[in-house]
């Protein structure tokens, strides 16, 4: 289904949900390899790190992590500008939202904010129609 | 007598590459014509139902007039609430942002890449630069025929939205931008409350 490589960056201190979204991501049967973090640094030290020229497809974030938030790490990303010339689509997807910070989110011009949903299924729905949106999408790096 | 017959034979390929193309431009309209009525499947309609959420009109930027007519035609197939607004020059549609800077928020802008006097990449930089405009958050999407890994680079610089193909046919165009209308109205928005 997916034609671009890179893999998934999935972020998330909460490992039953980065195994759920992981799990699904596969019956959805997306080939693209999935690289899980429970902490932004974590995340950001690997993506600083990645001399490779690989491009990572997607980065789907939560937001409300200790030490670095989600809005934290994106932020970081735009700063380093080897990473940012990746223009790697970032996608939060979270449990709740405020105005706060969904005013502060888009102000960092993101390429979306998605709540999980109570069920599987709906997140299921909302993977499957953001990888469909990426996937159809023009990008520098998928060329 | 040879040369004659030969120029017949042209005259006749010419004219049998002609019909075709007629009878080409005749199949185009009639697809038009049969989108336009059927263009609603049962899985379009499903995500009308939250299409309502998101109220802001959908801004389009276009100088072609047939693309202009052929999102119209897969516009009103998806039977969206949302207010459409065509415009088919950037710097219009910046006069009618701008004049509306404190009024409700557009629901997502579509815009061509290529375009006279004020191109696509050229509108994006002006909208980020108007203060009120830019807090506004409108997702950005280009909408182009046509793609170069220079032109792609450029743009997604700027934290695009998206940057899709219009499509070779209507059915295309039609998936395009469902696609891109469901994303955008699933995806939450400091406005959304």
């Amino acid at each position: 289904m997916i034609t671009k490589n890179g893999p998934i960056i999935l972020i998330d201190d909460d490992i039953d949900d980065l195994e759920i979204t992981s799990q699904i991501i596969t019956e959805l049967g997306v080939k693209n390899e999935i690289v899980c973090f429970s902490s932004c640094t974590d995340a950001l030290e690997h993506l600083q790190s990645d001399k490779r020229i690989d491009q990572p497809f997607v980065i789907l974030s939560d937001v409300n992590l200790p030490k670095m938030n989600g809005v934290e790490l994106k932020k970081r990303i735009d700063q380093n500008d080897a990473l940012r010339k990746k223009s790697i689509p970032f996608i939060f997807l979270s449990t709740a939202y405020s105005q706060a910070i969904l005013n502060e989110v888009y102000e960092l011009r993101v390429q979306g904010y998605f709540i999980k949903g109570t069920t599987i299924n709906e997140l299921k729905e909302t993977l499957e129609m953001i990888f469909r949106y990426w996937t159809i999408c023009k990008h520098p790096n998928s060329l | 007598m040879f040369l004659q017959k030969n120029a017949d034979a042209n005259d006749f390929t010419r004219s049998e590459k002609s019909a075709k193309k007629r009878r080409g431009i005749r199949f185009l309209r009639l697809k038009i014509g049969i989108v336009n009525i059927l263009s609603c499947p049962a899985q379009i309609s499903l995500h009308l139902l939250f299409m309502t959420t998101k109220t802001g009109s959908v801004i389009l930027i276009d100088d072609d007039v047939d693309d202009r007519e052929m999102f119209a035609l897969v516009i009103k197939g998806l039977k969206i609430q949302n207010e459409v607004m065509s415009f088919a020059e950037c710097h219009t549609a910046l006069e009618y942002l701008e004049s509306q800077a404190l009024n409700e928020r557009p629901f997502i802008i579509l815009c061509d890449i290529n375009l006279p006097i004020m191109n696509g990449v050229a509108f994006k930089k002006k909208i980020d630069e108007n203060e009120i405009l830019r807090k506004k958050n409108i997702p950005f999407i280009f909408l182009s025929t046509a793609f170069s890994k220079t032109l792609l680079e450029q743009v997604h610089n700027y934290n695009v939205q998206g940057y899709f193909l219009k499509g070779l046919t209507l059915d295309e165009l039609r998936k395009s931008i469902a696609l891109i209308l469901e994303y955008w109205s699933l995806s939450k928005h400091p406005d959304d409350d």
